[in-house]
Formats: structure tokens, sequence, C-alpha cells
């Protein structure tokens, strides 16, 4: 396989496919999305299928091509390009009917493509600047499907919100990079990691601080995650599933891949900056499940869970950063790839059983899993994992997140995994209300059917993989130990 | 070898995957459901009879389930996993010929009788998988799985709103302990490489897991099993339908605490504060459970509390190292409480309602009902040669020898009360005159027979101790305490013991009277516990509480994000300065 990746050819796909899918659009207005969804899925199905056939390999540098920078395939690179591709699949399909009472298709499915290129960009990058370039193509991008109903003033508000809180963070974020250019004179992880012992801690503690506050925007790491419940209130429901299911986690990715960069002064733990991580994933896991209880709204209660997810996620980049456990690598790749899962599926549902309801108010969709029953049983299932219980990928990933963490000797991340338990305990309180409601009867509503099939079956879909996951780990935890061997250059 | 793997996967799977066939039965009608519920837990049972044909001291490897982390499932046949899984399977396939009548009423309601079916076998499927796993993550798997089965069942009849809360609070406090558990099984497998039982109670453990495993077994067994102060919830959860309420309380659930601890007792042995737990916590919730049972005036909170009080015996005894004690009671609480619950089962139907001062004089009508409700009381009071008299005797006397003299005297009181509060819920449903008028609708015969074999069980089941104790004693090496006949008899009839049963039996005579006296008109009698036990001795305050204020915090939390833009960046820039000023501070740069 050597000579055929020598060529990004995922990344290329899911490029090429934009244009393609907005020209499609263009072409078939007015009969609907139907085949430019069906094209957009076969591309991103090729390009998952493309990175499988190198995820059992480990990473390796191709030769610079864009613009003189290398990007990395295989190992990780291929895991986080499946993560983006297979969720693309899934939103494509869903919109080939779920979203037939919108307009301007010919913008929702390029964006759709453009933000998966960014994501799967974020997995390839080798450098720092350029995982900031995906990183922006996948954010910018986002915000267009955040501003998707430009008539409507919700969609305007999140989008400005988003935007301007992005700008600060991605500004800061940058700020922090030159800081380490200037210092270094270099972009590359690797040279970075060679001088980073021998930078002055004050300059490597600020740029890592810088990065951490900047990229932690998009992350939603509390206080940062102000723009998530509105943008993913405001974003249609495919729209909200790459929010949630693909900018989020590849966000927190992209902080881990430049704080990999760090090496020594984050490793140490009295160094100040891992400890930060460690305590904003803690803040953030809390603060996420908090902000859950008493929503009314299924979209804000999924933004706000997705706020929680994130914190777990950061939670074991942080234990691999800072006390370089070997396996929290691993279980941060699988929590990203579950979170994509979970996520992307619990959207589509709850945009299914909205369209049922008629409403996405948590108390109208009350009987709706009846009425739509695949769509509900997802859900159910979906938020029954997002909570962490077996036998589902969710669990599995916060399993894996606290054996990383008691790998490590010591109070703290003992204390840590008690706040992660503590956590799952807590986030029952209100997945559980909302699962159980969608099963009540409601009395005189007649079913709609305006949940079509295609859309449920994909959230279905997503619900048995989740199960799946939860049964039989093994392929998931093999590619993800490959992934994880080399993701932040050894850490 | 293999067959024994072979043989636990299929008492672990069928019933599991048969649930998934429900549904499909539920197509060709209310007969064909049934019928097909009714083979698929038969055969459940039959198999988990049959895990007691292939008893071994030695796990079995049954398959590689994650071969890159070297996770495998092994599972464990021994005397005291195959009882556990028996009772489950047994007493699972009872309700379920029993739910074939009862659950009419619910189905004529509009509920999902296959739902309930399904749920049921799936519930059966992984208590056997809590039993016989030997991998701890399995275990631990199947527990989570048995908590959302109790969780669906007890909120089965959704439409009312405390079936729902109860359900939720049901989850909720069995996951606390639940966290406690996963705690301890990843601590033991990150930090000692631990990842089965048997290696946990074979290998000597670092001195500082002790508290973290320890204390996270003790958690999950104290919140599954509803010991003080997790106990409020189960009865609460008496808002499920009855066959439900059966299966919990006899079959699966709380079993799986006591279990657990039995299970894992040999690793913690030389742990002072584990023994002491066990023994303090389950006497003195003993005896807490008891004095509820004696006030309480809903038929099935009485048994609810009954169940949490015999419970602590079990608890108690393991504290006591008698392991033995603790299965053998396991097994006749089953037997007696299944029985009790499927004949207030029979009542409730019969009456139409729960409150004990609406019942009375239910004799006549309930014959066969009535019967066996009576020589279960007397089980469960230790009337002898009945079961509950060896088990409860046999856990009593290793307390007295054990030297504790606190849970000694908090178990006795505790004995007494069983006798007490049996000999009034007896009086309060069958006995005296009726004080509600109204029709009592007959029993069908499903329910009418399988309350008289469970009965009958209780009646003779210590005839099985005999086996019982040669198979634990040949297949429980590290465990111990299994005492062969002669030592059986000496245990039961020291004099100790033997005052002991001696009074209970004064007072189930004296309170006969008592009651008697007390219910001659229908009065309510104003117990000035009443309202103490109403709210499970501020357990559910507690629980209350705790929800309340995380809902507050939430609000709160809430409230701080105002949605305005300036604010929004305003916190990220000070978020920066917080964070670049902390980084430096820690960092020592400044």
């Amino acid at each position: 396989m050597a000579e055929a990746a020598l060529v990004p050819w995922p990344l290329v796909v899911l490029l090429v496919a934009a244009p393609i899918a907005w020209a499609q659009a263009r072409a078939t207005r007015g009969r609907g999305a139907r085949w430019t969804g069906a094209t957009l899925a076969a591309a991103a199905a090729a390009a998952f299928l493309l990175a499988a056939l190198d995820a059992t390999q480990p990473a390796r540098r191709l030769p610079s091509a864009l613009g003189g920078a290398p990007l990395e395939v295989g190992g990780a690179a291929s895991l986080l390009t499946m993560v983006s591709a297979g969720a693309l699949a899934a939103v494509a399909l869903y919109a080939t009917r779920g979203m037939r009472e919108e307009v301007g298709l010919e913008r929702l499915f390029p964006l759709l493509a453009l933000t998966a290129a960014g994501a799967a960009g974020i997995g390839m990058a080798a450098d720092l600047f350029q995982l900031f370039v995906f990183f922006e193509l996948m954010a910018v991008s986002g915000a267009g499907l955040v501003a998707y109903r430009l008539w409507s003033f919700e969609a305007i508000e999140g989008a400005v919100k988003y935007l301007v809180q992005g700008a600060v963070g991605s500004m800061t974020a940058l700020l922090g990079i030159a800081l380490l250019y200037l210092s270094v004179g270099s972009l590359d992880p690797l040279v970075i990691r060679a001088q980073a012992a021998s930078l002055p801690p004050t300059v490597a503690l600020c740029a890592a601080a810088l990065i951490t506050i900047g990229y932690g925007v998009k992350a939603g790491l509390v206080p940062l995650h102000t723009w998530l419940p509105d943008a993913h209130a405001a974003a249609p429901a495919a729209g909200a599933a790459v929010l949630s299911g693909i900018i989020v986690p590849f966000g927190v990715v992209t902080l881990a891949k430049t704080l990999a960069a760090f090496g020594a002064p984050l490793a140490d733990p009295a160094g100040g900056a891992g400890l930060l991580v460690l305590v904003l994933a803690a803040v953030t896991m809390t603060a996420g499940n908090l902000l859950a209880f008493r929503q009314t709204d299924i979209r804000r209660m999924l933004a706000c869970s997705s706020v929680a997810q994130s914190g777990l996620a950061l939670l074991a980049f942080g234990l691999a950063l800072t006390y370089g456990a070997p396996s929290a690598v691993e279980a941060a790749l699988f929590v990203v790839a579950t979170t994509a899962l979970l996520k992307v599926g619990a959207f589509l549902a709850a945009g299914a059983l909205a369209m049922e309801a008629g409403s996405p108010r948590i108390d109208r969709l009350a009987g709706t899993g009846r009425r739509a029953p695949l769509a509900g049983a997802a859900l159910a299932v979906l938020l029954l994992s997002l909570a962490g219980l077996p036998p589902t990928g969710g669990f599995i990933a916060k399993l894996f997140v606290a054996k990383a963490a008691l790998e490590v000797p010591g109070a703290l991340p003992l204390l840590l995994v008690v706040v992660l338990a503590l956590n799952s305990v807590l986030s029952l309180g209100y997945y559980v209300p909302v699962a159980m409601r969608l099963f009540q009867s409601s009395e005189g509503a007649e079913p709609r059917h305006t949940a079509p099939r295609s859309s449920q079956a994909v959230a279905g879909a997503a619900a048995a993989l989740a199960v799946l996951l939860g049964l039989f780990p093994e392929p998931l935890v093999a590619v993800a130990r490959v992934a994880g061997a080399g993701l932040l250059g050894g850490a | 070898m293999a067959d024994v793997a072979l043989l636990a996967a299929a008492a672990v799977f069928v019933p599991i995957v048969s649930a998934g066939g429900v549904p499909l039965a539920a197509r060709f009608g209310r007969r064909a459901r049934d019928g097909y519920a009714v083979v698929a837990a038969a055969v459940a049972g039959a198999l988990s009879v049959g895990l007691l044909t292939q008893l071994s001291p030695d796990p079995v490897v049954a398959a590689a389930w994650v071969p890159t982390l070297g996770l495998d499932f092994t599972v464990r046949l021994d005397a005291l996993s195959g009882t556990v899984a028996a009772v489950a399977g047994v007493i699972g396939a009872l309700v379920v010929v029993y739910s074939t009548a009862y659950m009419r009423e619910a189905e004529r309601e509009g509920y999902s009788v296959a739902w309930y079916y399904a749920v049921v076998l799936l519930f059966m499927g992984a208590m056997v998988g809590v039993a016989v796993s030997d991998s701890l993550l399995a275990l631990f798997i199947f527990w989570e799985v048995i908590g959302l089965c109790s969780f669906a069942l007890i909120g089965f009849t959704h439409r009312q709103r405390r079936a729902r809360r109860a359900a939720l609070q049901a989850l909720v406090v069995t996951q606390l302990g639940g966290a406690g558990l996963l705690v301890a099984v990843v601590a033991l497998w990150a930090q000692a490489g631990v990842t089965t039982v048997t290696e946990l109670t074979t290998t000597p453990l670092p001195m500082g897991l002790f508290p973290v495993v320890g204390g996270g077994v003790l958690l999950a067994a104290f919140a599954k099993s509803a010991q003080f102060p997790f106990h409020g919830w189960l009865p609460d959860a008496m808002e499920a339908p009855t066959t439900v309420s059966a299966l919990i309380h006899a079959a699966t659930l709380v079993n799986a605490g006591v279990y657990l601890v039995a299970r894992t007792a040999p690793a913690f042995a030389g742990w002072p504060g584990w023994e002491v737990a066990l023994l303090l916590v389950g006497s003195f919730t003993a005896v807490l459970a008891g004095v509820a049972a004696l006030v309480e005036l809903d038929l099935k909170r009485v048994l609810a509390y009954s169940t949490i009080s015999q419970l602590g015996f079990m608890f108690a005894a393991v504290g006591a190292s008698a392991v033995f004690a603790a299965q053998f009671h396991l097994l006749a609480q089953a037997l007696f409480k299944a029985a009790l619950f499927l004949a207030a089962g029979a009542v409730i139907q019969a009456v139409g309602t729960r409150d004990l001062l609406k019942m009375g004089g239910l004799a006549p009508q309930m014959r066969a009902v009535r019967w066996s409700f009576l020589v279960a009381v007397l089980a469960m009071a230790g009337v002898p040669p009945l079961i509950g008299f060896w088990s409860k005797d046999l856990a009593l006397s290793a307390v007295l020898d054990s030297g504790n003299a606190v849970a000694a005297v908090l178990l006795v009181a505790a004995a007494v009360l069983t006798a007490a509060y049996g000999a009034r819920v007896y009086y309060l449903v069958f006995e005296g005159a009726r004080r509600q008028d109204g029709p009592v609708h007959a029993t069908p015969r499903p329910m009418a027979g399988v309350v008289v074999a469970l009965a009958a069980a209780s009646a003779v089941g210590a005839l099985l101790a005999g086996p019982m104790a040669a198979a634990s004693t040949r297949t429980l090496s590290a465990v111990g305490t299994a005492p062969d006949l002669p030592q059986w008899v000496e245990h039961v009839t020291a004099p100790s013991a033997v005052l002991v049963t001696g009074a209970a039996l004064a007072v189930l005579v004296f309170s006969w009277g008592w009651w008697r006296g007390r219910f001659a008109d229908a009065g309510d009698p104003k117990a000035p516990l009443r309202r103490l036990v109403e709210s499970s001795f501020g357990a559910d305050t507690a629980y209350e509480a705790v929800a309340e204020a995380a809902g507050g915090v939430a609000e709160w939390v809430r409230g701080v994000q105002t949605g305005d833009l300036n604010l929004n960046v305003t916190a990220a820039l000070l978020t920066l300065v917080a964070a670049v000023g902390a980084v430096l501070l820690v960092g020592g740069a400044v």
C-alpha cells in the first residue's frame, strides 16, 4: 500500500466531493436532496475505506506535497479520517430524506463535505500551522452550517456567537503558535519537542496556556463553551450532528496534537500546564452535565452533554500529555470515535423525532418513540450509551479512560476517576427521564409519519453499532492501539 | 472442560437471546406470546439447574474477549455461583408462569406485556451472568444490565408518576454503587493486573489497594442489596407489578449484592474494616428494616422491608466469615420471599388494594393462598423444621461466635422482630374480620399452583442443605466454613441459637394475641414510627435533598450562562488571564 498512500487519497476524495455536491445540488434543484446525498455518502464511504486500508499501518509522513508541508498517513491519521468520513456518510444518508423540508441544500452538502475534510486534515497534519489551517477549514465550514437557516433570528444569533467566540479563540491559539515559532524557529512538533526542554519556562507555559484557551473554545471547554447550545439549536439536525460529532471532538484533538509539541514542560506535573488541562477537563465534565439538567430543548440538552463528552476526551488526552500514560492516547482516540458515533446518531435520531413531534421541545417529544419506534429506540440506546452504561461503546470509552488514569499512581488520578464515575451517575439524571419520556403514551396523538424511514434507519444503525462496540470492542481497540502509538509523538 | 463453558454460556445467553423473540411471538397472539415466554423461561431454568451438575473449583476460559488488552470471558461454576444462578433460573421461570395469569390486568390497561416478558428473560440471563462470570469486567457488565432491567421493570407502569420516580431512584442509587464497583474493578486491573475473581481471591493485594477495592465492593453491594443507608429505593420500587417485586426480591437483583461480598470475601479477610463494616451494617439494617416492617401499612412495603432485613442477616453472616450461612439463607429467603410476594400478588388482585387496613378475614375465601402464606411466614420467622430455622440459626450462631457483641445483640433483636412482623402481616391479611366490603376475586390456577409450590419448597428446602454443604466443601476451598451434618446440628442446636429461636417463637405467639386485640375493629393505629418509616428513615429525604441540590446547582450554572455574547467573550479572555497566571504560578516561573 505504500505507493498508493503517496497521495492522501481520503482527503482528496472529501475535498473533491464538496464542489461536486454543490454542482449536483444546483443541477437537481427542486427535486430535493436524494441523489446529492447519495453521492456524498458514497464519496464519504470511499474515503472511509481508503483510510481503513491503512489503519493497521503505523503512522508515517508523506513527502511534502501541499505548500511544502508534510502530511501523515496511517495510524491516527487513518483512524481520525475514518471517524470523520463515517460521520459524514451517516449525515449525508440522513439528509437524503430528512432534510427535504429545507431549502438551500446546495449550501448544506458542500459545507458538510468541507467540515469532514477539515477534520480529516486535522488527523493528517504534521506541523502546527497546517493543523491550524485544517482546523480553520473545519471551523469556518461549521459556521456556514450554524447560519444555514439565514432567514431566522436564531440562526444569525447562533452564527454570530459561533464566529465571534471562534475568532477570539483562533487568534489566541495563533498567538500561542507564533510565540512558539518565535522561540524555536520551527513549526514541526518533532523539532519543537527536541528543544522544548531548553525553552524559557515562561515562554513555554504562556504558549501552552494560549493554545489551550484558544483551541478550547471550539473544544467546548468550560467556561469557553457558551456558544454551543445556541449554535446547536440554530443548526438543522444534520448540521448539529456534525457540530457535536466532528467539530467539538476534533477541536479537542487539535488541542492535544498542538500541546504534544511541548513535550517536557507539560509532561512535568508540577509544570502547571498539564495540571491546567486536567482541571479544565474535570470542570468541563461536571459543568456540562449540570448544564444539561433542566434544558427544555433536546438539541440544547445534547449540546450540553457534548460539553461533558469533550471533558472526557480532554481528560484522556490530558493524562497522556501530563503523565505519558501509555494507554491514555488509545483511550482518548476511543473516546473521540465513540463520541462521533453517539453524538451523530443522537442528533439524527432527535431530528427524526422532532419531525414526528413537530417540535424539538422535550415535553413535546413524549410518546414519539411509540409513533416512530426505530428512531425512538435508537435515541434511547444512544442516550444510555452517552451516560456510560454497559453494554455500549460509551461505557467502554469511560472504562478505558478510567483504566488509563489508574495506571498512574497517585491521588490526583484516583480523584479524577471518582469525578468521572460520579459524573456518569449525575448524567443519568437527565438522560434517563428523556429516554423514558419518549415511550410514554401520548393519548390522542396520531402518528404523523413525518420521520422518514431512511433517516430513522441511519439513527438505528448508529445505535446498533454503539451496542456492538460495547459487546465486541476488539476491532476498534486494535486500531486505536496502532493509532495511539504515534499520535502525540509517542507521548 | 469445554462443555462447562458451553453450558454456562447457554444458561446466560439462551434467555438473553430468546428475549428478542418475544415481540415476534406476540404477533401470533396472546397465547403464543405467553407460551413462548413460559417455554423460554423453563429452558433457562432447566439450564441453570443443569449448571449444578458441573460444579468445579476451577475457573474456565470460555472465550477470548478483547485479546489486545488480554481480556477473556472466564466462567466459574462452584457451589456459590451455582446456587445463585439456579435460584435466578428456577424462581424466574416460576414467576413467568405466574405472570401468564397475573399480567392480564396490566394488558387490559394497555401496557406492553411482550416488553415485560422480554425484560424478565433478559433479567434472568444477566443474573445468571453475574453469578457465573469469573471475569470482573464481565461481572460488572452483567451487574449493570440487571440494574437497567430492574429500572425498566420498576417503571413498567410508566403512566404513573410514582412508578417513573421509583424507577429513576432505583437506577441512580444502584448506579452510585456501580460507580464504586467500577472504580474497584478498574483499580484492580490497572494497578495489580487482576482481571478475575479467582485472581482477586488467590493473589495477595498491595495494601494500598484495600480501601479503594474493598470500599468500592462494599458500596456496590450495599446499594444493590438496599442496605443502610441505601435502603430507600427498595420499598419505593413496590410500585412495580408484584411479579417484578418477587423477581427482584427473591430471584435476582438484591441477591447480587450479597453474592458479590460472599464471592470476594476471601480477598479482604485480612482487612479488619471489611468484617466490621459487614457485621455492623448488616445487623443494623436488619433491625431498622424489621422495625419498619412492623409499622408499615402497605402489604408490599412490609415484604420489601422484610427482604432488606433478611439481607442484613446475610451480610452479617459474611462479615462473620460464614459464607455458607449467607449462601443458604439466600436460598431460604428466595424461596419464602417468592412465596410471600406471589401470594401477596394474589391477595392484591383479589381485593384490589395494597392497604393492610382494608384487608382482613380473607382466610375462608383464599384457602390455598392463605396456607401458603402462613407456611412462608413461619419459615421466615425461623420455626423448625422449615428452611428458615436452619438458615437463620446458622447465620445467628456464626455472628454470636464472631465476638462482635453489638452485631450479635442487633441480630437477635432482628430475629425477634421477624417473628413479630410476620405474625402481624399474616394476621392483618387473613384473620379477624374483613375491614372492607367488596368481592374477593378467585385466584387463577397458574398463580395458585406456583404459590403452593414455593411454599412447599420453603417447608422442605432444608433437605437441600446436605448436598449444598457437600458441594461447597468440594468446590469452595478458599471459602471454607461449610459444615458437615454433625457440625451443622451442633451449630444449629447450640444453646444461643435455640434461645433465639425460642424467643422468636414466643414473640410469634404473643404478637398473635396482640394484633388480634389491636385490630378487633378497623381502627388505624397511629404508630409513632409511621412517619419516620414513610420517609424510609430519612433515606428518601436524603435522596430528595441530593436530587434537589443537584437541580439547584444546575439551575445556578444555567443562570450564569446568560447568552450575552459580550459576557461570553469576556469570560474567555478572563479565563485566559487566569490560566496564564495559574500556570506561571504553579510552574514556578514567576
